[in-house]
């Protein structure tokens, strides 16, 4: 669990932050949201030391985290960022091997633990073990960031806009794969992007910052939902409404019987689209009702039109 | 320079030519200058030019990392002023300079090679380590990097070419600068240079010149040697 106290800080004669308070729970992922300038690298860089707060207290479970020595406190955090920084003069293999080579492992751990990370990523280590960065991809090194912040299995993560710099399409399959490694590792993430789409597709709770304020702070169809004030609207877009039904699959709206009366488009949907691309589906169509399949190609289901408006009129009714 | 094959050969031709010419004084086809053999004169070159480099590189070295440091870089600008401007002294001011200041002989121009021999080392010392990209640096600090282990590790190991650079550039200027030190007394290959200017004796001055020169190149040799191996890239 990390807490912030009435954190702020101030560079010079610019406040970055004011008084925040925030506390993030153990094993989700939390995305600090806002504009640039918002303080939301500030927050995540108070975390791990590598700024103090000019006031207030960070605790991460429940020690400040001033009681340890930087280097010792940073070792147990994990710590992605957005140009990569792998060391160019170190192969892959040992760029992953950094933190567990600073704590001391020993040369088997060490080797079983980085082909274990790798192959996490899918990055063989055959493969790519022995690779020099500049050898690798944008997205492959990202990649092995991932891999090298996730070496000596840390309970938190910080990540500063870790997928920023890839291209769109890239960036679109890294989110799907890291989403599957958090699925798994139930890590504490603590996550600073400024892309609203980024946040709603990984954020299980988004923290909104602007002027070095936090202006919301909820699950990420709350925010979604129901915005404190304006600039929360203003922020995630006018289409917040398909920004929510992207979160939720087709499957949790199915009914499992086929309506009377209704035109089916013919085609099955796989239920694990989101109802953002059912109903792009409905529009593309004109139709108003459609078919589930699971893997198998089997029907499980059916998906109403109206069910769907429905639940993206009042969403927490149907909930 | 990449074929491994091929990379020796300067050294060995620069290194082999300059072996040849102390081991065999006999190969001269004209009188050599008489009060000492090739021989000594290329040992008193060596210990003036090692001693002065060794002070150089470790001085430069020591204050480039120095104000690269959270703690230094106040004196940053200040000493990349004094560099700069110690630069365009010529050698031989200094040199001249040194007579003054400590009088004649081996102390003196010791001292000037060393002071002179500092600037290109530490100012490549400096371009090299404030070159290391940031998000490598923040990468190393916010991993659990100690400062030192980010000096030691990180951003030395990157700046290898260019500090190897300025040591080259430190040690070959200083065989040059050093010949200029027989002028204050400090022995070594420019006497036999000093002497032939002052007596018209063109095969003293050949001598001297001749060896100042192949000890020149073989050193760049060497380092063209050093820095073609893995520029980059080390062993964590």
């Amino acid at each position: 669990m990390i807490t912030f106290e009435g954190v702020s800080h101030r560079f010079g004669d610019t406040t970055a932050l004011a008084g925040i308070d925030l506390t993030l729970a153990d094993h989700e992922l939390c995305i600090l949201l806002g504009p640039s300038g918002s303080g939301k690298s500030t927050l995540l860089r108070l975390v791990n030391r590598l700024l103090e707060p000019t006031s207030g207290r960070v605790l991460v479970d429940g020690q400040d985290v001033r009681a340890y020595r930087p280097e010792a406190l940073r070792r147990t955090i994990g710590y992605v960022i957005q140009n990569v920084g792998l060391f160019p003069h170190w192969k892959v293999r040992d760029n992953v091997a950094t933190v567990p080579r600073l704590l001391g492992w020993d040369r088997a751990r060490i080797r079983g633990r980085v082909e274990e990370v790798l192959d996490l990523v899918g990055l063989p280590d055959q493969t790519y073990g022995g690779r020099y960065p500049h050898e690798l991809s944008g997205g492959e090194a990202q990649r092995v960031g991932v891999a090298r912040a996730l070496a000596s299995d840390p309970p938190i993560l910080l990540m500063d806009e870790p997928f920023s710099a890839v291209d769109p399409l890239g960036r679109h399959r890294i989110q799907g794969e890291f989403l599957e490694i958090q699925r798994r590792l139930k890590k504490t993430v603590v996550f600073v992007t400024h892309d609203v789409d980024e946040a709603v597709r990984l954020g299980d709770r988004i923290a909104l910052l602007n002027g070095g304020r936090l202006v919301q702070y909820d699950r990420t169809e709350v925010l979604l939902e129901s915005p404190s004030e304006a600039f929360v609207g203003d922020f995630l877009g006018q289409d917040r409404t398909l920004k929510r039904l992207s979160r939720v699959a087709a499957s949790t709206l199915a009914r499992s019987h086929a309506p009377s009366g209704g035109y089916g488009s013919g085609v099955a949907l796989a239920e694990d689209l989101d109802l953002r691309m059912v109903l792009s589906h409905f529009l593309e169509s004109g139709t108003d009702v459609v078919a589930l399949k699971n893997r198998q190609d089997r029907i499980t289901g059916w998906l109403h039109r109206e069910d769907l408006e429905d639940w993206a009129r009042i969403g927490e009714l149907v909930r | 320079m990449k074929s491994g094959g091929w990379a020796w050969l300067p050294l060995a031709g620069f290194g082999g030519a300059l072996g040849l010419l102390v081991a065999a004084p006999g190969l001269w086809p004209w009188v050599l200058y008489p009060r000492a053999t090739p021989l000594e004169l290329l040992a008193q070159h060596l210990v003036l030019v090692g001693l002065s480099s060794v002070v150089a590189v470790g001085v430069g070295l020591g204050l480039g990392i120095a104000v690269t440091r959270p703690w230094g870089l106040g004196f940053l600008p200040l000493a990349r002023t004094l560099a700069s401007v110690g630069q365009t002294f010529p050698p031989t001011a200094v040199l001249i300079l040194m007579v003054p200041a400590l009088g004649f002989g081996l102390g003196p121009a010791w001292v000037a090679l060393a002071l002179y021999g500092i600037l290109p080392v530490f100012g490549n010392t400096v371009e090299a380590l404030l070159g290391v990209s940031p998000a490598t640096r923040d990468a190393a600090l916010g991993l659990g990097f100690r400062p030192a282990q980010t000096l030691w590790q990180v951003e030395l190991p990157l700046s290898r070419p260019l500090i190897l650079a300025g040591i080259r550039t430190s040690m070959v200027v200083n065989v040059g600068t050093a010949a200029i030190g027989a002028a204050i007394g400090a022995g070594g290959l420019g006497a036999p240079i000093l002497s032939g200017l002052v007596t018209e004796n063109n095969g003293y001055l050949a001598e001297g010149a001749i060896l100042a020169g192949l000890l020149a190149l073989t050193l760049d040799a060497g380092f063209g040697l050093l820095g073609a191996s893995s520029p980059i890239r080390s062993k964590p």
